[in-house]
């Protein structure tokens, strides 16, 4: 048995979250329930609005530019030219909120934790965080942007592990090395008290995502759907489920993925899914810097 | 139990508001920016910071952005961290753009449009991690 540690305790690994940060999420998820249904506002304009400041910063700067790059190259002919939150409407706010939290969590990880696991870890990341686009872009109530934020941010939170707890995490990955398995919830409550999901959890409210994502990654109690959070989060939790699929290695034979999704979400997936995985070079957006690190 | 501000000048809404927001915990009221400024700074003194306020933008004295930069600077004279901070929702009937970005970017944590219907109210506060202290109201 390790030390017992609460999820929140595992998100000093991320050093103080700076208001800025989840402000300006939190503003972004404002902003699209408010003016994402059309009316006289144009959502793009308040997006890049309420992104200024943090575009600001050379660092934040410079990965809005490689995420664009990466995931919408036709739109990056107009830069440097006009202002950099400008590029958030490429990017829509959804996605905006993945690059921004994902890439500062990675950013204060790759500072405490020991490279050699974080860059097993940040490998496999790459790639979840871009199936994760792939997989909500095709499930309309979740979108690429959050299935990109259900895909990291249990990498992130496995970072925080590791950061916190460096001795019990060479244990962990000992343990399911051999089993091929993405993750083992059972054996991280033994080694370090709290589940990377947990920690997910807790991370997701303190960056401003809110507590109906946030909770998505918890232990699920979808029988009781009836609400418009409620179902929003039932979409959550099903590409939850699809990503654990696509993190098991036995992939593509996974059957039970044509029983259990609607044939739209599934057709053509494993071509896309077999390129990401083929491509060495994939978000590497998460690791631009700029001039110098503003935070 | 969560104390409750709610700032709005119109009788009617002030009250709507009020009774929508029992269910969470102890509600006051103010009519307008300089009441609710007063409430905030009394609150403050007898160490019985509010949990949650409610914020008419349009108000007589004070709009609702001056209260809430009050409400800000108090705060930080007092060093209270962002996760401890009083939770402010700025309501109001416009969706003007300038406001918003104003609103969101000096420390509102969300900007609802009116009318303020329960289900949308109850969905926005759920989100912002409050829950009704009991399932009537």
């Amino acid at each position: 048995m390790g030390q017992i540690l609460a999820a929140s305790e595992f998100l000093q690994a991320f050093g103080p979250i700076p208001r800025v940060l989840s402000r300006t999420v939190r503003a972004i998820r404002n902003a699209e329930a408010l003016f994402s249904h059309g009316g006289a506002v144009d959502l793009h304009e308040v997006l890049a609005g309420v992104t200024e400041l943090v575009f600001r910063a050379p660092t934040n700067e410079a990965v809005l530019v490689a995420a664009v790059e990466e995931m919408h190259p036709m739109h990056l002919d107009d830069y440097p030219e006009m202002p950099a939150a400008q590029l958030t409407r490429f990017l829509g706010p959804a996605e905006t909120m993945a690059v921004l939290s994902l890439s500062f969590l990675t950013r204060r990880l790759s500072q405490v934790c020991d490279p050699e696991p974080w860059g097993i870890l940040t490998g496999r990341m790459r790639q979840q965080i871009a199936i994760g686009r792939i997989l909500g872009d095709r499930m309309p109530r979740v979108g690429g942007g959050r299935g990109m934020l259900l895909a990291g941010l249990p990498f992130v939170a496995v970072g925080s592990l590791l950061a916190t707890c460096p001795k019990e995490f060479s244990q962990y990955q000992a343990a399911f090395r051999s089993s091929k398995r993405l993750w083992d919830t059972a054996r991280e409550q033994e080694l370090f008290g709290v589940s990377h999901l947990e920690v997910a959890a807790a991370l997701a409210r303190e960056v401003g995502l809110g507590a109906t994502f946030s909770t998505t990654f918890l232990p699920r109690r979808s029988a009781e759907l009836g609400s418009e959070s409620e179902s929003e989060r039932f979409r959550l939790i099903q590409m939850c489920e699809l990503l654990q699929i696509f993190g098991d290695p036995r992939y593509p034979e996974c059957a039970c993925i044509a029983e259990r999704f609607e044939p739209a979400v599934i057709e053509g997936l494993a071509e896309n899914i077999e390129e990401v995985l083929k491509n060495p070079r994939v978000s590497e957006w998460l690791f631009a810097s700029g001039r110098d690190e503003v935070e | 139990m969560m104390r409750i501000l709610v700032a709005e000048d119109d009788a009617v809404s002030q009250k709507v508001l009020a009774k929508l927001l029992l269910p969470f915990g102890k509600v006051d009221c103010a009519s307008d920016g300089q009441e609710a400024i007063e409430a905030i700074r009394r609150a403050h003194q007898q160490k019985q910071r509010y949990d949650l306020v409610c914020l008419d933008l349009m108000m007589p004295h004070h709009s609702g952005l001056e209260v809430l930069q009050t409400l800000r600077e108090i705060e930080a004279g007092e060093g209270v961290e962002e996760s401890a901070e009083t939770c402010a929702l700025m309501i109001t009937s416009t969706d003007d753009k300038e406001m918003f970005i104003k609103a969101v970017t000096s420390g509102s944590q969300w900007y609802v449009t009116k009318p303020v219907e329960r289900v949308k109210l109850y969905e926005i506060l759920a989100d912002l991690g409050f829950e009704p202290n009991n399932s009537e109201g």
